[in-house]
């Protein structure tokens, strides 16, 4: 029981890291853009829906909602 | 069998409060979404796609990525109380309060800096004002629950199966991150 609490524990952590990881590089994304482009919206629009996206799903749990509905 | 009956019954009850709780907790965060959306949105009607000059962006990018990796702590606090790991539960909600310290020290920095280039009088301030005042007042706050989980956790409260408490907060907090991931773009990066 244990064994599979630590397993679970390591599998949630490495998810986390992923997701941090996947934000950090899309700030600099933005950052990029931000500063190279003249029409920066075209970009940052997009990739902060795509970030808000993956806090939502990595951090939230968002798809736990609909399983509620049908548990 | 009237015993068999009972505690189908309270296995009922408390998978319907936590359904519950669950989808109360993301009525209020939508609810949040429809504020912040509507201060965004007075930043674009008010002050255009203008940004002032000498807006400190380094330090916008710096609180970002303090805001980030509060998240990252955030979630990995709620990950050691699901495998019932008391001591990672508190080291964890610890790290978050810092970082979240961290933040409001940048906003004060930001803030003094920006009540002498662009004043709550000017177009943009208004908005600079008013946007990243409402979100510090949110981060304020979620460091005061996330205070307020860690006394109880000291206590010992939150067993395994007995999380909701620090699902709700984290939740809350990964939502004031969400609202910054819009924030940082519309007052820092966007022209």
């Amino acid at each position: 029981m244990q064994a599979m609490r630590t397993e679970s524990s390591r599998l949630r952590a490495r998810v986390g890291l992923r997701a941090f990881a996947v934000l950090a590089v899309l700030t600099v994304v933005e950052w990029i853009a931000a500063t190279r482009l003249t029409w920066a919206l075209a970009v940052l629009v997009p990739v902060a829906l795509v970030k808000a996206w993956v806090i939502l799903d990595a951090f939230m749990h968002v798809r736990q909602l609909r399983h509620a509905r049908e548990g | 069998m009237a015993v068999g009956m009972l505690t189908t019954d309270a296995h009922e009850r408390v998978a319907f409060r936590d359904r519950a709780n669950r989808l109360g907790l993301w009525l209020f965060l939508a609810s949040e979404a429809f504020l912040f959306s509507a201060v965004i949105a007075a930043r674009f009607s008010v002050a255009g796609l203008s940004r002032p000059r000498d807006l400190n962006q380094p330090l916008g990018l710096a609180i970002t990525a303090v805001l980030l990796a509060s998240s990252l702590s955030a979630y990995l606090a709620e990950s050691a109380a699901v495998a019932g790991d008391r001591r990672g539960l508190a080291h964890h909600l610890r790290l978050t309060i810092v970082f979240g310290l961290a933040f409001l020290v940048g906003v004060g920095v930001e803030w003094s800096e920006g009540l002498r280039s662009f004043p709550p009088t000017t177009a943009y301030g208004s908005a600079f004002f008013t946007l990243v005042g409402l979100h510090a007042f949110h981060v304020l706050t979620g460091m005061a629950a996330l205070s307020i989980v860690l006394g109880l956790t000291r206590r010992g409260r939150f067993g395994p199966g007995d999380t909701w408490g620090i699902e709700a907060v984290v939740k809350y907090w990964h939502f004031v991150d969400v609202a910054w991931v819009f924030i940082f773009p519309t007052l820092y990066l966007v022209r």
